[in-house]
């Protein structure tokens, strides 16, 4: 006899067969329309380009989930419940069609074989839910939301009970077949548990648990997109339409030139519509893993900001249709640094920094923003650079390396672009004379732009004010194409970040590390050793590492200083810890410890004598720390050091 | 509530140090900004027709050098822009006289000025102003309220001291900086606003001028002044023990 021949206490299977699939799609597909709805109401996006590199990603992070290991605790018992979870995936439908009626169960071996291979698969996933439901019972994870703790229980809780009716419903056909389950699986256990009871029970409970399973399923299918678990759906969809460069910002609109953009009546986010679909699919997707807020530098030092709350609010938002005014308060908007920690560590790739950045841009459009920030974009409009001062008080002159200063038109391939902080900052301006000094041992000619104290913009930008950056830039890109140089070397992250990501079609650029890498691969450079004894840290500059992807060149040049003691922070490479980086220049906001003065003591607590950095800001910021914290430690420029050693 | 909101252009010399030419300031060379009090004005201007409604025009005397200020006023908010022909070193007087023959011919119920401008800091004009105008004048105000057709003042004075005046409309006001917190312009906003018309009007009345500017000085060097220089680390040294030394740190 079919299972939708069946009865239970008089009501034949084949009633429930119909209703519940039938109500629960309905309700589903009502949810997935009101869904759909807000994404086409918000503000346009670009996410269908460079379709194979998507494909990769999407096959990398969304199928194999790499990004899940590196929080092993939640991540194994996530991997051990999505693979197995997508191999029963065939058998949960065929348990749905089975309640209608003219159905018949798959027969033959290979069925069978399947249904074994579901059961280990119900098993990992029963155990996989076991496993994290302990692992946030037992130790509390600071980075879940506390309040929120009994959902993602519950959650767990659905999961396993829907793979456990589903295993107590293969259970009893196995018996039916007379078949046993192969050992150590749930299936096992069950059937050894209902071989002790009269076969009426047996024949119960296979309907009892197909019934339970169709409610479940039906039940948890609506309440998916109601709750965190609508990344289950939208998960896949937001890494293939996550951005594939890291440093990039978007711009005011999509779709429109600079012309047009100019002449819209407001930009940037005010309002739930102003986000881009992509970035409401940002907040569908959000699972309130809290892995973005664990790394977060700002949640670290008590800021007023956390990026899981952030998302999480626009998630409640996106539910409610994006109806209600925005949650979002300036001194959490302006508490982000835009050290991409966050980004890096979302599992379904999250974008934060275009959020906080369209934000901005609206402050700024309103023109209600940190007095200081106000103070350093007149500045950069006025000057050229964020303090005011002139034009002439820029290094390099008054320097020995005035005389690279370009001609207005030139034919040197090498420009080295110092950027507003080098050429002003009394201790950062010590990097552009060991950068000309580098570039000098290793045989190449280069100029220096000849207004080297204007901002590159990059800043500007982040801070959200988009046209006083294009006019920074446009200024630049017509310095550096006069000066006809080939290749751009720049000593702050940030240009080169710049450089790489907000301008287009100028030449190659480069930062210093990577010069001295190379020269150093052709032995074009070498360094005496170390003799001081002293334990070198190297701190990764966010704009270096997780924004440019470059790790190995700082240190190389740090490995081929012979006998140079070297140590390694808890937090380094693309799990570096921000130092609170250019904005603390400008915005200082409510918070119990500075970034740097944190950053600082995870150095202090590897026994470092020195931190090597390779970014001007990272250089000054960590250098007031550690005084401000009374420590001996001392900060330099990996530049500063490899002079050292020449 | 109809503001007219008398702004400048003064140049912006960053840390440079004052160029003299011909016993002037040579002017000519550096950028240009809206007069920090100035912004203030502009400020104070949209707060009270934000709150009471009405309508703000933005005059300047000064020539084409002096668009940029009234752009950004418009880009802040002003309704209207007039742009008065003449040179930026125009004697204060002439100044006073060009304005109030712009704003006499229109309606109004507030002159706003900065207390002074950057450049000359002669705190003249609005009072000027005031007196050509024939209307009541409050300077160094602080504070601005509405009360039907009078405004309450508020005018710091030495020592803090706070005096509340009555002052019937309309009247002229020049107002002290800290007065509000004023608004950023955005670069967009500027760009937008150059599109919008100025009203370029010359002016009819050049006053004979009694008082002349004959030189500019830089200070004298101080005498006894030593300066330190080299290693931050060691005149930072240098500098407490100097200070130890003369009794200023125990």
């Amino acid at each position: 006899m079919e299972l939708w021949q069946q009865s239970l206490i008089g009501v034949p299977l084949w009633v429930p067969g119909i209703f519940i699939p039938v109500i629960g799609t309905i309700c589903f597909g009502y949810l997935l329309v009101r869904r759909w709805s807000v994404l086409r109401k918000a503000a346009p996006d670009e996410r269908f380009d460079q379709f194979p590199s998507r494909l990769r990603r999407l096959w990398s992070l969304g199928f194999l989930q790499q990004r899940q290991t590196r929080y092993p605790g939640t991540g194994i018992p996530h991997l051990c419940i999505f693979f197995p979870f997508l191999l029963t995936l065939p058998h949960l439908a065929v348990l749905v069609l089975l309640g209608i009626p003219g159905t018949c169960e798959p027969q033959g071996e290979a069925w069978r074989f399947y249904s074994h291979l579901c059961d280990v698969a119900a098993t990992i996933i029963f155990l996989g839910c076991l496993a994290a439901l302990l692992y946030r019972i037992l130790l509390r994870p600071r980075r879940f939301n506390a309040a929120r703790q009994p959902l993602g229980g519950l959650i767990l809780v659905i999961v396993s009970g829907l793979v456990l009716s589903e295993a107590i419903f293969r259970a009893a056909h196995f018996a039916d077949m007379s078949q046993a389950p192969w050992p150590f699986t749930l299936g096992n256990v069950i059937q050894s548990l209902l071989s002790e009871t009269e076969p009426s029970v047996q024949a119960a409970s296979s309907s009892v648990a197909w019934l339970l399973h169709e409610l479940l399923f039906f039940g948890f299918l609506c309440f998916v997109p109601c709750c965190k678990q609508f990344h289950e759906i939208t998960g896949l969809a937001n890494i293939f339409c996550g951005r594939l460069e890291r440093g990039t910002i978007k711009p005011l609109r999509y779709g429109l030139n600079e012309q047009e953009t100019e002449q819209l009546d407001e930009a940037g986010v005010r309002r739930f519509a102003d986000f881009t679909w992509k970035h409401v699919l940002d907040f569908y997707s959000c699972a309130d893993c809290g892995r973005c807020t664990d790394q977060c530098p700002a949640v670290a030092v008590g800021r007023a900001l956390s990026p899981r709350e952030f998302t999480y609010a626009g998630q409640r938002l996106a539910f409610e249709d994006g109806d209600s005014a925005l949650p979002y308060t300036g001194e959490e908007i302006w508490s982000c640094t835009t050290c991409g920690a966050c980004e890096q560590e979302c599992p379904v790739v999250i974008e934060y920094i275009e959020k906080f950045v369209d934000l901005r841009r609206a402050m700024v459009e309103d023109g209600k923003l940190p007095v200081a920030v106000s103070r350093a974009f007149e500045s950069l409009e006025q000057h050229g650079n964020p303090w005011g001062r002139a034009a002439s008080a820029a290094w390099p002159r008054g320097s020995a390396h005035s005389d690279n200063i370009a001609p207005p038109s030139g034919q040197s391939p090498i420009l080295f672009f110092p950027d507003s902080f080098i050429a002003f900052d009394d201790r950062a301006r010590a990097i552009g004379d060991a950068v000309c000094e580098l570039l000098t041992r290793t045989g190449k000619s280069f100029v220096i732009p000849p207004q080297p104290g204007r901002d590159s913009g990059h800043e500007a930008r982040r801070f959200g004010e988009e046209f006083l950056f294009m006019k920074l830039r446009d200024l630049n890109a017509q310095a550096i194409h006069d000066s006809g140089a080939q290749l751009i070397v720049t000593a702050d992250p940030h240009t080169l970040n710049a450089f790489r990501h907000d301008y287009v079609g100028l030449p190659r650029s480069v930062h210093i590390t990577e010069v001295l890498a190379d020269a150093i691969e052709t032995g074009s450079i070498g360094f005496k050793s170390d003799d001081s004894g002293k334990l070198h840290v190297f701190h990764d500059p966010c704009y270096l590492g997780r924004h440019n992807g470059i790790y190995d060149a700082p240190r190389k040049i740090l490995c081929s200083i012979p006998g140079l003691k070297l140590g390694q922070m808890r937090k380094q490479c693309d799990r570096s810890f921000c130092c609170g980086g250019p904005l603390s220049f400008f915005h200082q906001p409510k918070e119990n410890l500075r970034m740097a003065e944190m950053r600082i003591q995870q150095a202090i607590e590897t026994r470092a004598d020195v931190v090597v950095t390779a970014c001007p800001w990272c250089l000054v910021n960590l250098t007031e720390a550690a005084s401000s914290a009374g420590s001996s430690i001392e900060v330099i420029d990996i530049t500063e050091l490899a002079v050292r050693h020449l | 509530m109809e503001v007219v909101c008398c702004i400048k252009s003064v140049p912006n010399i960053a840390d440079e140090e004052v160029q003299i030419v011909h016993q002037r300031v040579s002017v000519g060379t550096y950028p240009r900004c809206l007069n920090d009090w100035d912004r203030y004005v502009l400020e104070e201007a949209l707060r009270l027709t934000e709150l009471q409604g009405g309508s703000i025009t933005a005059l300047t005397f000064g020539g084409s050098a002096s668009e940029d200020v009234l752009r950004r006023a418009m880009a802040l908010g002003a309704d209207e822009a007039v742009m008065l022909t003449g040179s930026l070193e125009e004697e204060p007087r002439r100044v006073a006289a060009a304005l109030a023959s712009v704003i006499r011919a229109r309606h109004f119920d507030l002159v706003l000025t900065g207390a002074q401008s950057s450049d000359r800091q002669g705190a003249e004009v609005g009072g000027m102003l005031a007196a050509i105008l024939g209307l009541p004048f409050a300077s160094v105000v602080v504070g601005v309220e509405r009360k039907e057709d009078i405004v309450l003042v508020y005018r710091e004075i030495e020592g803090g001291e706070l005096e509340v005046y009555e002052v019937e409309l309309p009247a002229v006001l020049s107002l002290q900086t800290g007065i509000n917190t004023p608004r950023y312009v955005s670069m967009r906003g500027i760009r937008k606003a150059a599109t919008k018309a100025i009203t370029v009007a010359t002016p009819d009345a050049t006053p004979n001028v009694a008082v002349r500017l004959v030189e500019h000085r830089h200070p004298p060097t101080a005498v006894g002044a030593r300066m330190l220089r080299g290693d931050l680390k060691a005149i930072a040294v240098e500098v407490a023990g100097i200070i130890r030394e003369r009794g200023g740190l125990q």
